[in-house]
C-alpha cells in the first residue's frame, strides 16, 4: 500500500516499470474475475517490482471463474503462487446488488446460499488444482443499501446479506491454509464511497473500480503476498530532523525544535507513538541522520517529549554520507535483504535517492509541512502489514539488539551520481543583489553546520561588503527537478593583491551532498583568476557545530598552512591555476563571473 | 499554446503506456495506427491523462475519446468549463 491514495500516478508507474531491477524473485500470479480487472496490471506490476518480485501475471477470462477453475486448461496450476479472486457482487448475483428489495425473504436466503455455494465451490476447485495462496476480495458494502436509513437495523437488510457473505468467506479463511479476505470494507472506508468506485467504465466495460481503488488494492494484494511468501518488511529507517522533530537539531538545538506533548510538535510526539507500536510489533527500528551524534542523542536523552528511547533502535548512522550507503549499511549490520528496509525520511532529496538507487527499499515520503500526516502516512504504508503477530516478532528486536556491531562499510557512489544526474540540478552563482542582502544575513545568522568560518552579517554588514570594491558577496541558490530550493549559500571573498581570501563559505543543510559546494568553489577561483589574484585562501574556523567541514579545503585540493594551535582555526591555500576547474557532471552551473570585471 | 502542450502531454502518456518511443505517437495516432493500443490500454490511458492533466471527463466524454485528438478536445472543453 501506497502512502498516499494518490501515488504512485500511473506515469510514475510506467516509469518505474522502464527500468526493472535485477535480480527479482518469480512470482506467478492468477487473477480470475468477473470484471474488467485488466487495468490494474501496472499497479500490480509496480507493487510486485517494488517489493522484489518479477510477476508473471495472468488473467482468467472474463466472468468466467468457475469454469476457469473446473477447466482442465484453465489458468491455475500447480506452480502457480498466489490466486486472486475479484468476484463482484452485482455480477455474481444482480439481485442481491440491484434488486434487493424486490426479494422475497425465501428468493433471498436461496440467493444467498447459491453465492456462498459458488464460493466454496470455487475454493475447493482452484485447491485441487494448486496450494497456493488464495487472496478472496471481500464483497464491497452498499453504498447505498437497498432499504434506505433502517437497512442497516434490519437482520434481512442489504448490509446484513453482504456481511453475511463476508462472514462466510472469513469461515473459510479461517478453515481453509492458506485463504485470506482482501479488507474492502477498509479501503471504501480510506477512499470514501465516491471515489473507491466509478461508474463511468461500468457500463461500457464492466470495471467498478476507480484508479485510486485499482492501485490500493494492488498495494494490497502485494502486501498480503509479501507476508505470506515472508519478505514482509522488517526494519524502519528513520530521518532524524524534520522526521522524528521538527526543525534542525544541529541549528535550533534541544529546546528550538518541534516536539511537544501539546499544539504542533505533538505530531511528531503522535508519529513516535506509532513507532514504539510497531517496535511492539516486531519491527526493526533503525535512525539514518545527516547529523552529529551528540545532537541527536541529547534529544533522546534530554527532550521530556520523545517517546523514542535509544534503546529503541538496533542499528543507527548518524554521520554525514549518503543515506543510500547507510542504508545498505544498516542491512548489511542487520543481516537483511534490501528489501526488508522501509525508508521514512520529509526530504524529496533523500526519497528520491533511495528510490532511484535503491529500488528495492521501501520508502515513505512524509509530508514535512504538515506533521499531523505522519502517523496516517506510516500507518497507511501497509509495509509491516503481518498477518498474525507472533511472539518471536515482539522479540525479534531483542536479539538484533544483542548482537549489535557497528560496521563502517564502504559505498560505492557511481548509483549516486547517476541519480545526482538525474536530478537536473542547477546551482546559480551570482554576485548578490540588495534584494537578497536580508536573506543571506538570515542565512550567515542561521546556518550552524555546513558553515567554514561561522561569521554571523547583519544586513548592513552584507550591504556594507556588496558596495566594498575589494570585496565580493557571492548568493548561491539551487534548483533540481523537486523545485526550487531558493537562496541556499552565501560567499564573501575579500581581494588583497594577488590573493583571494574566502572568509565566509556556507550552505544551508538543504543543499548538501549535492556538490554544491565543489561549484561554489570552482567559481570562486574562476572569479579570483579574472580579477588577477594567483593565490586563494580559505579558513576553517572550528565551533561546536561545523565539524563536518573541518577538512573540507583538503578535500577541494587546497594545501594546510602549518597548524596554528591544536584545536584553533586553520587556513588552506591554493594556486588559482590557468584555467577553470572541471565541474561536477551531474551539476549545471550558472555564474555571472563572466561579466566580473 | 495551451493546446500544443497538452497535446505533448496526452502523446507522452500515450507513448509510456504502450511503451512506444515518444516519437512514434503523433496527433494523428490512433488504436488503429499504434500497435498495442487495445481496449484495457486505452483506459489506462484515459486514467493516466485524467491523473496528469488534472481533469475528469463525463462518461459521454470517455465514450467519444478513441484517439489522441479526440482525448485532447474531450480534455480542452473540461478545461475550458
Amino acid at each position: 500500500m501506497t502512502d498516499r491514495i494518490d501515488r504512485p500516478t500511473l506515469s510514475e508507474v510506467a516509469d518505474r516499470l522502464a527500468r526493472p531491477p535485477a535480480d527479482a524473485d518469480p512470482l506467478s500470479l492468477v487473477v480470475l474475475r468477473n470484471i474488467a480487472a485488466e487495468p490494474i496490471e501496472p499497479f500490480l506490476r509496480y507493487e510486485a517490482m517494488t517489493s522484489g518480485f518479477d510477476l508473471d501475471l495472468r488473467f482468467g477470462e472474463f466472468d468466467n471463474i468457475a469454469q476457469d477453475v473446473l477447466a482442465d486448461d484453465g489458468p491455475v496450476h500447480t506452480d502457480t503462487d498466489i490466486v486472486v479472486v475479484l468476484c463482484f457482487l452485482d455480477q455474481i448475483s444482480p439481485s442481491l446488488a440491484r434488486r434487493f428489495a424486490t426479494l422475497g425473504d425465501d428468493e433471498r436466503r436461496q440467493e444467498m446460499a447459491r453465492v456462498e455455494e459458488f464460493i466454496g465451490m470455487v475454493v475447493s476447485g482452484i485447491r485441487r488444482r494448486t496450494k497456493a495462496a488464495i487472496l478472496w476480495n471481500a464483497f464491497e458494502m452498499p453504498t447505498d443499501p437497498a432499504l434506505g436509513a433502517g437497512d442497516f437495523s434490519q437482520r434481512t437488510g442489504q448490509r446484513g446479506a453482504v456481511r453475511r457473505l463476508n462472514d462466510s468467506l472469513l469461515e473459510i479463511a479461517g478453515r481453509e491454509a492458506n485463504v485470506f479476505v482482501l479488507d474492502t470494507e477498509a479501503m471504501q472506508v480510506r477512499l470514501g464511497a465516491e471515489r473507491y468506485f466509478d461508474w463511468r467504465f461500468w457500463s461500457s466495460m464492466r470495471l467498478p473500480y476507480s484508479r485510486d481503488t485499482l492501485r490500493a488494492l494492488a498495494a494490497d494484494i502485494i502486501s498480503v503476498v509479501r507476508s505470506v511468501r515472508g519478505k514482509q518488511r522488517k526494519c524502519l529507517v528513520l530521518d532524524c530532523d524534520g522526521t522524528l522533530w521538527g526543525g534542525i537539531v544541529g541549528e535550533a538545538g534541544v529546546d528550538g525544535i518541534a516536539l511537544s506533548d501539546e499544539g504542533r510538535g505533538r505530531w511528531y510526539a503522535d508519529f513516535q507513538e506509532e513507532i514504539a507500536n510497531l517496535h511492539a510489533r516486531g519491527v526493526l527500528l533503525a535512525l539514518a541522520s545527516k547529523n552529529n551524534p551528540s545532537d541527536v542523542w541529547e534529544v533522546f536523552a534530554n527532550h521530556r517529549s520523545m517517546r523514542l528511547t535509544k534503546g529503541h533502535f538496533v542499528a543507527t548512522r548518524i554521520n554525514w554520507q549518503d543515506k543510500a550507503s547507510n542504508l545498505r549499511s544498516i542491512a548489511e549490520e542487520l543481516n537483511v535483504g534490501l528489501d526488508s528496509l522501509v525508508f521514512a525520511d520529509d526530504s524529496k532529496f533523500e526519497i528520491g535517492l533511495v528510490t532511484e538507487t535503491m529500488p528495492m527499499v521501501a520508502c515513505i515520503q512524509l509530508d514535512g509541512e504538515r506533521p499531523e500526516t505522519f502517523r496516517r502516512t506510516l500507518v497507511r504504508s501497509g509495509h509491516f502489514d503481518t498477518l498474525s503477530v507472533t511472539r518471536q516478532d515482539r522479540e525479534r528486536s531483542r536479539s538484533y539488539l544483542a548482537e549489535r556491531n557497528r560496521k563502517d562499510l564502504q559505498q560505492s557512489a557511481a548509483t549516486i551520481e547517476e541519480y545526482l544526474h538525474s536530478l537536473g540540478m542547477v546551482v546559480e552563482i551570482r554576485k548578490a543583489a540588495q534584494a537578497e542582502h536580508a536573506r543571506l544575513s538570515q542565512l550567515s545568522q542561521r546556518t550552524n553546520q555546513f558553515n567554514l568560518t561561522t561569521r554571523r552579517y547583519t544586513e548592513a554588514d552584507i550591504a556594507a561588503l556588496a558596495a566594498n570594491e575589494r570585496a565580493e558577496v557571492l548568493a548561491v541558490s539551487l534548483t533540481d527537478r523537486f523545485g526550487s530550493y531558493g537562496t541556499i549559500g552565501l560567499s564573501v571573498v575579500r581581494y588583497d593583491a594577488a590573493v583571494a581570501d574566502i572568509e565566509t563559505l556556507l550552505l544551508s543543510c538543504r543543499a548538501l551532498g549535492r556538490g554544491v559546494e565543489g561549484a561554489v568553489v570552482n567559481d570562486i577561483l574562476d572569479r579570483a583568476r579574472k580579477v588577477g589574484a594567483s593565490t586563494a585562501i580559505g579558513h576553517y574556523v572550528p565551533s561546536k557545530k561545523n565539524q563536518q567541514v573541518a577538512d573540507f579545503y583538503a578535500g577541494q585540493g587546497f594545501v594546510a598552512d602549518p597548524p596554528a594551535g591544536e584545536a584553533g582555526p586553520r587556513s588552506w591555500r591554493t594556486a588559482v591555476g590557468e584555467a577553470p576547474r572541471a565541474a561536477a557532471a551531474f551539476l549545471a552551473v550558472q555564474s555571472d563571473n563572466r561579466q566580473v570585471k | 499554446m495551451m493546446t500544443t502542450k497538452t497535446l505533448d502531454r496526452i502523446r507522452e502518456i500515450v507513448a509510456k503506456t504502450l511503451r512506444l518511443d515518444p516519437d512514434a505517437v503523433s496527433d494523428t495516432s490512433s488504436p488503429d495506427s499504434l500497435p498495442g493500443w487495445d481496449s484495457v490500454k486505452h483506459v489506462q490511458i484515459l486514467m493516466s491523462v485524467e491523473e496528469d492533466l488534472g481533469v475528469k471527463l463525463s462518461e459521454e466524454q470517455l465514450a467519444t475519446a478513441w484517439d489522441v485528438r479526440s482525448i485532447l478536445d474531450a480534455v480542452n472543453v473540461t478545461a475550458a468549463r
